[in-house]
């Protein structure tokens, strides 16, 4: 399969097959990991957030590739490994780039990272919560709906119960936003 | 409450892009003014990105089942595993690396078409067959030195359940090329020669009846080797009908030490460095601290460069084989000023000197004791040849005897001499393999030809600091001994 047609799978939403794939880069991912200071689930982790970060891009319908898909899911995870052994007071030196590696990661990765930080404070919500957040937000169903079908009273409940919700996650990005921490790769 | 929720609806349609083109520049504008209203918009845009990636996250971790059981999945039925380590590339049988791999099989799949292995009969290998408490952690290391980590409940049968009565288990090994012959195996993936590090063959049954392996406990095995290879892959073994071993699915190793580069690592005895730069060297230069610690070989039972913070943890400077005045020259040794003597000892003097022994100049054992009523010997030191011109038949006596070679001028204080004298002065150890690692060994394995092995490794690293604290060579050789370990 051609990066190009990696990239429009992805888009379809039938991606089980070839998100498969690419897991095949994950021996390169643990190789640089490993020998920096990392273990296997770091890697994993790390090639893990690349992947959505990839799936998150590929809905783009502008997102063009400038260089292999193995080089931009590694280029990812090197810099945000990079990221980490900082965190961790573990850095010594650059982490070994592909020669063709984009350039224009910075942006990406920052961006990446509040989302990362956004998602572990949503984790920490109620099923309940996450459950009405992601009705209306990812499956953009009607609050009526929603309402029925976790057992709310109306439209304005589910409201009232989407805005306690999301505040509730912002306060609690707020929080993790403040630690200073990276995103962590290490997701529950 | 009934603002912010509005306010929150209209960030959401905002983000969205639902807003009309008036309503935007509208929005966009109090943005400008109002740093609260950034932030607002920051952070839900970051949440409905957070929530994308949660929405993303089981693809991608159900696509990581399948790549990773996908390479076992046509495994082997039941708990028999055989594995090759292997490179691809040459036939050359050589050791493999110092790997411990995981492999199991999965307990459940049924794969008619793959030959089970029989009971590897023909190969002429010993079985090594033991009958295990799967109860309990076992740890098995065969003749040549192949260990197997069985944890505790490792073994389940066909339908998952734990198994608690014995298990027996039964071993073979292939790790020499000379075994790999004779047992007629092959290294051979497919088309593709591959070079083995080893084969192993490990088979489990109760009652005749193979058994699984809990995926959540899967077997370790080590292989010993001096170097790591880090192209060396576990494949997996599958008999063909015609009796020949088919080496598949490469997968790489998890590795317990991972090997650096030898050179980037920092062998000297703890506080070396920290001394060094104290005494305003250049520290970071290894071809200089290099130069200076192995200056020290020679006579390196005279200085063992300990600060004093290591005797406080070191548990052998008191015990009934250490004599009195042994003990009190130990004490002496950690203390400041016999670190001091030695550093400057070392800088000024050992390219002329030796405490004890005749160089270009004379041996400084006993010096302060020849000078006494003698002379000055502190404005000796400090410059000779003038101190020749004030006539002093000592000092006229020496540079004669000494073929007249002028020593060099040395800004030291009158303290820094004592110290340099005291410590020249200072009784050598009767039993000199216990004050300090000599650094002509330290030499020996630090170096490039040592990179890929045990010793190349952090943990090495933060093992020598503890080996120097030991004071004690023979726990050096030990290690040096035994890379495979």
């Amino acid at each position: 399969m051609s990066d190009q047609e990696i990239i429009s799978q992805l888009r379809t939403g039938q991606h089980h097959k070839t998100l498969v794939q690419l897991y095949t880069h994950l021996p390169k991912v643990e190789r640089m990991v490993r020998y920096n200071n990392g273990t296997r689930a770091d890697a994993k982790d790390l090639l893990q957030d690349a992947l959505i970060i990839l799936l998150g891009k590929a809905k783009d319908e502008a997102f063009t590739l400038t260089c292999s898909i193995g080089t931009y899911l590694f280029a990812i995870c090197r810099n945000r490994w990079q990221e980490e052994l900082r965190r961790r007071g573990r850095f010594t030196q650059e982490l070994e780039a592909a020669p063709d590696e984009p350039e224009d990661l910075s942006a990406l990765l920052a961006e990446e990272q509040h989302f990362g930080l956004a998602e572990r404070a949503l984790q920490a919500l109620g099923a309940k919560c996450l459950e009405l957040l992601k009705r209306f937000y990812l499956l953009k169903e009607p609050l009526l709906i929603i309402a029925k079908s976790i057992g709310l009273a109306g439209e304005g409940a589910a409201k009232t119960r989407k805005y306690k919700c999301l505040e509730a996650a912002r306060k609690r990005y707020r929080a993790l936003l403040v630690q200073g921490s990276v995103a962590n790769i290490q997701n529950p | 409450m009934r603002d912010e929720l509005t306010l929150m609806e209209l960030v959401d349609r905002y983000l969205s892009g639902e807003l009309n083109a008036t309503e935007r520049t509208a929005f966009e504008e109090r943005m400008r003014s109002n740093a609260d209203l950034r932030e607002l918009v920051e952070d839900q845009r970051a949440l409905h990105g957070g929530m994308q990636r949660l929405a993303l996250r089981p693809a991608v971790n159900k696509a990581y089942r399948s790549y990773k059981w996908g390479k076992w999945a046509p495994g082997i039925g039941g708990a028999a595993v055989i594995a090759i380590l292997a490179v691809g590339g040459w036939m050359l049988a050589k050791v493999g690396g110092w790997m411990s791999d995981t492999s199991a099989s999965k307990p459940e799949s049924n794969q008619q078409e793959l030959v089970v292995l029989p009971d590897t009969a023909g190969t002429g290998l010993p079985a090594l067959v033991m009958m295990i408490d799967p109860k309990a952690d076992t740890t098995m290391i065969t003749p040549n030195g192949l260990v197997l980590d069985i944890p505790k409940g490792a073994f389940v049968d066909g339908d998952g359940r734990t198994i608690t009565t014995p298990v027996r288990v039964t071993m073979q090994e292939a790790i020499n090329g000379v075994d790999i012959m004779k047992a007629g195996l092959s290294t051979m993936a497919g088309d593709t020669l591959l070079e083995t590090g080893g084969m192993f063959y490990i088979d489990a049954q109760v009652n005749g009846q193979r058994v699984g392996i809990d995926l959540n406990k899967p077997l370790t095995v080590m292989v010993p080797s001096d170097k790591a290879d880090p192209k060396m892959m576990l494949y997996e073994g599958v008999m063909t009908k015609d009796g020949i071993v088919n080496w598949r699915n490469p997968q790489p190793l998890p590795r317990t030490l991972v090997p650096v580069d030898i050179t980037t690592l920092d062998f000297y005895p703890p506080g070396y460095l920290n001394k060094l730069a104290e005494l305003g060297k250049d520290a970071s230069d290894k071809r200089y601290t290099d130069s200076l610690y192995w200056s020290f070989s020679a006579e390196y039972a005279r200085y063992p460069f300990r600060n004093k913070a290591l005797d406080a943890d070191s548990t052998w400077t008191i015990t009934d084989t250490v004599t009195e005045a042994e003990f009190s020259r130990r004490v002496e040794v950690g203390s400041p000023d016999y670190m001091n003597g030695a550093f400057l000892f070392a800088t000024n003097c050992s390219s002329c000197h030796r405490p004890e022994r005749d160089l270009t100049g004379p041996a400084l054992k006993g010096a302060r004791q020849r000078w006494e009523g003698r002379g000055d010997i502190y404005a000796w030191i400090k410059n000779s040849s003038s101190y020749l011109k004030t006539g002093n038949p000592y000092a006229n006596e020496l540079f004669r005897k000494w073929n007249k070679s002028v020593m060099t001028t040395h800004a030291l204080s009158n303290a820094e001499i004592d110290q340099i004298l005291r410590y020249v002065d200072m009784p050598t150890s009767a039993t000199s393999s216990r004050t300090g690692i000599a650094p002509a060994k330290v030499q020996s394995i630090w170096n490039e030809r040592f990179n890929g092995t045990n010793l190349a490794t952090r943990e090495f690293e933060e093992r020598m600091r503890a080996i120097h604290r030991t004071c004690d060579n023979q726990v050096l050789d030990l290690y040096a001994n035994h890379l495979d370990k």
